[in-house]
């Protein structure tokens, strides 16, 4: 039997999985939302992906073997699944970016809530930045301009194409953004010239915030949910002056990346997908040990406690049963 | 009449605290400091403040808050800086009033001291003045700032010893450059330490450096930048880098200063990695562990020379 790999990118917005071969090819590959339940996200991944790892025999020939958890709620369900891999996005980024792509020099990202760029120097990242305290110019602010314009988010790269110039918006702030957004609308602004602003307004924020001091440097690749829109990748390519590319696979990149990590982590164990069937629950403890009352987050299987975190100190360790 | 003393702390304790604290007992008076930062110290100082406000600040007025009705004064100097290059942040410059007034209600009897950087003056004939506030002669007094200023280099020395010993040391070694008060307050820079090190890395402090050779040092990246302690990170950061792996810029949200400063060093620095963070009052670490995990992979996988090693 021939073996496989499960890379799980749970993010904000959406949560993405891939099952990869020894070849790093890949064999099945699920996208949704997160809806604001990890949990529940990953299980649904995990049915889609077993339906169509079924549908194509492949249980047969490959077995699982290792599984890795990258994104924001990387911890949570790496102790649901059992993961042997638990890693920060970034390196899943890299790791997945520099396998499909060795040549790569430069990986800019646009999430839901956050954006980061990474340098990579002969195939390994050399350096990075990620977005601060806000989120503006990030997925989530797309979605919220589009929902004020009436538009579905997914139209806004070919709407913002078909614009002869974009009219200028300031996305330092969503706040400011949208009074701009507004204003333009009041004076009889064309939308696809507005969608185009905010394109270029994403574009823009992203260069001068997040990619701020690093030199960017061809061949540069593009992913995460907002590369999927066609407008901001012709406002980057405008701003930089080459080519932007947009890998078909740039979305489960985290996921695919991870996946790998798990691969190479040679710790092998065999993986079930009855996880998904399993019921999970987590709950928030105020920690009363002393004057930081650290919030802790105690994840329970079927009633019993299998992790916890978040404590600063060890006076919050919670025991396992 | 002030028999004991309370020293805040957070600020500039992290700094001068050894001189501070051994100036008052060898004149005579006794001495209590705030335990160690915390939520709840932060959360009572944030009532008290102005949104506006640094989060050291918000801090400060916290352990304020925990040294009422346990002294007879709080000492809180008003720093202005002793020239026009090496001057202290406007917070500095207004401390003792803002606390004052935040406090109208409660009264808090405050014991200051108050120098910029146009008096022409020393940090020795500041505190003779403080001495002659407190009733001592001068004589008394400068035995004890001598004394207490001993003290405070052997404190420095020492830390500069161990720091130097780590730098020779194998293995990762990452440079925590910030503001003395934001790198090792237990409730922001030292969670930092603390992550790093968990990660493996060891941690080096920008303030664990000679201050004296610090300062000459960062005339050399800027002429004009007004700031003493920006000055003094500099310089050390300087020294720093050349046996380290990576430098993790700390600010504490919002430090106009770090703002202006950090950006140039991000700029600057071409031949390490540079992480820079900024801590606010968000009680969560998770985006902060992210960053650093990041980082320390960065560095690590950099060495290993790719990905495919086992890590």
């Amino acid at each position: 039997m021939k073996k496989a790999y499960l890379g799980i990118d749970i993010g904000s917005i959406s949560t993405k999985g891939v099952i990869i071969n020894e070849e790093n090819e890949i064999l099945a590959q699920c996208y949704l939302w997160t809806e604001g339940n990890p949990m529940n996200a990953s299980k649904n991944v995990l049915h889609e992906l077993k339906s169509q790892f079924d549908a194509a025999n492949s249980r047969e020939e490959y077995k699982i073997v290792a599984s890795g958890t990258t994104g924001s709620a990387r911890k949570l369900v790496g102790s649901m699944i059992g993961a042997q891999v638990v890693k920060n996005e970034i390196t899943a980024h890299a790791v997945g970016t520099t396998t499909l792509h060795p040549d790569v020099r430069t990986i800019l990202e646009i999430g839901g809530q956050d954006s980061k760029i990474i340098c990579v120097e002969n195939g390994v990242a050399v350096d990075y930045a990620m977005n601060t305290l806000c989120a503006a110019g990030t997925g989530a602010f797309l979605s919220s301009q589009a929902h004020r314009l009436g538009v579905e988010v997914e139209e806004f790269g070919e709407i913002a194409l078909k614009a002869k110039k974009a009219a200028p918006i300031a996305a330092r702030c969503t706040v400011f953004a949208e009074s701009d957004l507004v204003h333009k609308l009041q004076v009889g602004c064309p939308k696809e010239e507005i969608i185009a602003g905010l394109c270029k307004a994403v574009a823009g924020n992203y260069l001068n915030n997040v990619a701020k001091g690093k030199k960017i440097v061809a061949p540069v690749v593009f992913q995460g949910g907002v590369s999927k829109n066609a407008g901001v990748v012709r406002m980057f390519e405008e701003e930089l002056g080459m080519p932007v590319l947009v890998d078909e696979n740039g979305h489960l990149m985290g996921a695919f990346g991870i996946a790998v990590l798990a691969k190479e982590s040679q710790d092998e164990r065999a993986f079930s997908f009855d996880v998904a069937d399993m019921e999970f629950k987590t709950r928030e403890v105020t920690c009363g040990k002393c004057a930081n009352h650290c919030e802790i987050i105690c994840v329970y299987r079927d009633g019993m406690l299998i992790d916890s975190w978040g404590n600063r100190c060890d006076n919050g360790a919670i025991k396992q049963q | 009449m002030i028999q004991t003393i309370g020293i805040p702390g957070g600020l500039m304790i992290h700094r001068d605290g050894v001189l501070w604290k051994n100036f008052f007992e060898q004149l005579g008076f006794h001495c209590v400091t705030s335990r160690k930062s915390d939520r709840q110290i932060l959360e009572q100082g944030t009532e008290r403040a102005v949104d506006e406000t640094c989060l050291p600040f918000k801090m400060y007025l916290g352990h304020v808050m925990e040294l009422m009705g346990k002294c007879d004064a709080v000492f809180i100097p008003r720093m202005g800086g002793f020239k026009t290059r090496e001057k202290m942040c406007t917070r500095y410059e207004a401390l003792p009033d803002l606390v004052k007034n935040i406090f109208r209600d409660e009264q808090i009897p405050v014991l200051t001291v108050s120098y910029d950087w146009y008096d022409r003056t020393t940090e020795e004939k500041v505190y003779l003045e403080l001495g002659d506030k407190l009733g001592k002669t001068k004589k008394e007094t400068k035995k004890a700032y001598i004394f207490a200023k001993k003290q405070q280099e052997a404190w420095l020395k020492s830390r500069e010893k161990a720091q130097n010993q780590l730098m020779e040391k194998e293995g990762t070694k990452v440079v925590l450059a910030g503001h003395p008060y934001v790198l090792h307050d237990a409730y922001m820079g030292g969670e930092l330490a603390r992550i790093l090190e968990k990660m493996g890395a060891s941690v080096l402090y920008t303030d664990y450096v000679d201050r004296d050779s610090a300062l000459k040092k960062s005339y050399d990246f800027s002429r004009v930048m007004p700031w003493l302690i920006n000055r003094e990170i500099i310089g050390a950061l300087m020294a720093l880098r050349k046996k380290a792996d990576g430098i993790v810029l700390v600010s504490a949200y919002p430090c106009g200063p770090d703002a202006l400063v950090n950006d140039m060093l991000i700029r600057r620095i071409k031949d390490l990695p540079v992480l820079s963070l900024t801590l606010d009052a968000q009680s969560g670490t998770a985006g902060v562990e992210t960053r650093i995990e990041s980082f320390i992979d960065i560095i690590k996988y950099q060495k290993a020379g790719g990905y495919g090693t086992k890590n």
